[in-house]
């Protein structure tokens, strides 16, 4: 499973994001592979991914993109990550 | 490169009184000018990424890291950590208003991830989350950050 955690410039909050999906999916038993991008060029990279993971305020400049988007609050909170993860694995 | 390296004793302000989050990011900013990390245009930079992109900077209840690009004059990787007193509202429904910034200079995608997983290791503890928001002093806010620096010279 590919996933893509995209902030504003890939280098703060992604980077963040990344650890706490790789803890989720860990918890989760999933075999994740994480990539991270920036909001320009995470469009072009959302084709290859099954998930993206971001924030509210920055999913709504995706656009219409064909991977599931996961939305965090928190980024600290490693339960709300891996509830939200879970539901859109399922999904 | 470590927390305790990317934040030294003189890059911790407590007690911060701003008027509204650009005051707020300034001070911040600030920090970073005098210590001599950043070139002074940074702290413009880290205000307009934050009026680019909006207030997702706010990834935490209270929390918000703001940042520019390298290329916004960073001359060192460095990280600065401010406590507003009162609390600023940053433009985030969920997360607002913030306490805590963390403000970040990166010079590329590698020397400060080392420090961001610390950071990100010690605030997913909550209760170590909600003692840094408590903090009073810049000891109780160093004690907090550098546990889980890799150094020897901690306190």
């Amino acid at each position: 499973m590919k996933i893509l955690a995209v902030c504003g410039m890939g280098l703060g909050s992604s980077m963040i994001l990344r650890m706490q999906v790789e803890k989720a999916a860990k918890a989760l038993g999933v075999d994740a592979k994480v990539e991270l991008a920036d909001i320009s060029t995470a469009r072009a990279l959302a084709p290859s991914a099954d998930i993206i993971v971001t924030s509210k305020d920055l999913a709504t400049r995706l656009g219409e993109v064909k991977a599931k988007i996961v939305t965090i609050n928190n980024y600290m909170d490693v339960k709300e990550m891996t509830e939200k993860l879970r539901e859109a694995i399922s999904s | 490169m470590d927390i305790a390296e990317l934040l030294p004793p003189d890059r911790v302000l407590v007690g911060i009184q701003a008027e509204d989050w650009e005051d707020a990011v300034r001070k911040i900013g600030r920090v970073l000018v005098d210590t001599q990390v950043v070139e002074e245009r940074y702290i413009e930079g880290m205000i307009n990424t934050c009026k680019e992109l909006g207030p997702y900077i706010v990834i935490a209840p209270g929390l918000a890291i703001p940042h520019g690009r390298p290329e916004d004059g960073v001359l060192e990787p460095c990280l600065a950590v401010g406590l507003l007193e009162p609390p600023i509202p940053f433009g985030n429904e969920e997360n607002d208003p913030v306490r805590v910034m963390i403000a970040l200079g990166a010079t590329d995608a590698v020397q400060h991830v080392e420090a961001l997983r610390q950071i990100a290791e010690t605030l997913s503890d909550e209760e170590k989350f909600n003692s840094l928001k408590d903090a009073t002093s810049k000891n109780q806010v160093l004690d907090i950050l550098w546990s889980a620096s890799k150094t020897d010279d901690q306190g």
